[in-house]
């Protein structure tokens, strides 16, 4: 049976140290192995680190410029012309269909003296072929 | 030979990878050590080793005040993770039956080995603060920081863990 003195506490310690100190290593290769996997795969630092490096004061500056710019556009924009918008006024319904056709408007709105110039000058080789007469 | 957190700040402050490859020679031996220790088996220890450095470097350079406790913190949550998966214990015997670790004791071929099958029979919790105190060397408010407990916590535990310690070794030398 083993049956060994209790150490004092100092000894205990160093028995602690000793005994997994002393266990068997590691495969060296394999670790190397690793290392140079560990290597491709750190992060590159430079990159952050050269984002920390900027002062805080051009930080500032570049962010008083972005609120700046910011306000400029919109006191340009607010600086526009409003768009007019026209009063639709209420018409009557003869209007409106005169409006929606342009033919039926054309002859209707034709003059007592444009209907003596058309008789007057009828012949056979106008495109009119035909004309309302009046009675 | 510079310390793990100038090398660390060397790698983060001014990407010097040498720094880092040296602080991984420092390590990765003793962090594989430390895994066989508490109950991995050894080819998977390799697989924990560089899967805690992957995680290692991920972080490190957010907080490189206490590189070990980080490092052996990660190793640690790892190899209970797959202590989980595995569904087994990293200590195979009862630790509550004194009659099975004198059995276990007595199979010690030297006073090392004695120790370590000692140290073995207790808690998993007192293990990893038993060797990350008095084997790696960690302060005990690295190593609060690496359970997330209070340091007067962490020195009243280690102090508990040595007197337990200590008593299983009067125990068997008595039984």
């Amino acid at each position: 049976m083993a049956n060994y003195p209790l150490p004092d506490d100092d000894r205990l310690f160093g028995l602690i140290k000793e005994t997994f100190d002393t266990l068997p290593g590691p495969e060296m290769a394999r670790l190397n192995q690793f290392e140079q996997r560990l290597n491709r795969k750190l992060p590159d630092r430079k990159s952050i680190s050269v984002i920390k490096k900027i002062p805080w004061w051009v930080v500032l500056m570049f962010g008083c410029s972005v609120v700046a710019a910011t306000w400029w556009a919109g006191d340009i924009l607010n600086n526009q012309k409003p768009v007019q918008v026209e009063e639709i006024l209420p018409v009557e319904s003869n209007d409106i269909e005169q409006t929606n056709n342009p033919d039926q408007r054309s002859i209707n709105s034709i003059s007592p003296t444009e209907e003596d110039h058309l008789e007057t000058n009828y012949d056979d080789d106008s495109p009119i072929i035909y004309q309302r007469e009046n009675f | 030979m510079p310390d793990a957190q100038q090398l660390l700040k060397r790698y983060c402050q001014s990407d010097d990878r040498s720094a880092f490859n040296t602080f991984y020679r420092q390590q990765a031996d003793r962090l594989w050590r430390f895994l066989v220790a508490r109950g991995c088996d050894e080819s998977h220890a390799y697989d924990l080793l560089s899967e805690s450095f992957l995680k290692f470097i991920q972080v490190i350079c957010k907080d490189y005040r206490s590189p070990l406790a980080l490092l052996y913190k990660i190793a640690i949550n790892l190899q209970i993770d797959d202590y989980r998966r595995k569904k087994i214990s990293p200590v195979d015997i009862d630790n509550s039956a004194v009659d099975n670790y004198s059995e276990f004791l007595e199979e010690s071929s030297d006073m090392k080995d004695y120790v370590r099958r000692l140290i073995k029979t207790l808690p998993e919790r007192e293990q990893n603060m038993l060797l990350l105190r008095y084997w790696i060397g960690l302060t005990h408010k690295e190593i609060a920081v690496n359970m997330n407990i209070p340091e007067g916590t962490v020195r009243r535990q280690c102090a508990d863990v040595i007197k337990a310690l200590k008593q299983r070794w009067l125990d068997n030398a008595d039984g």
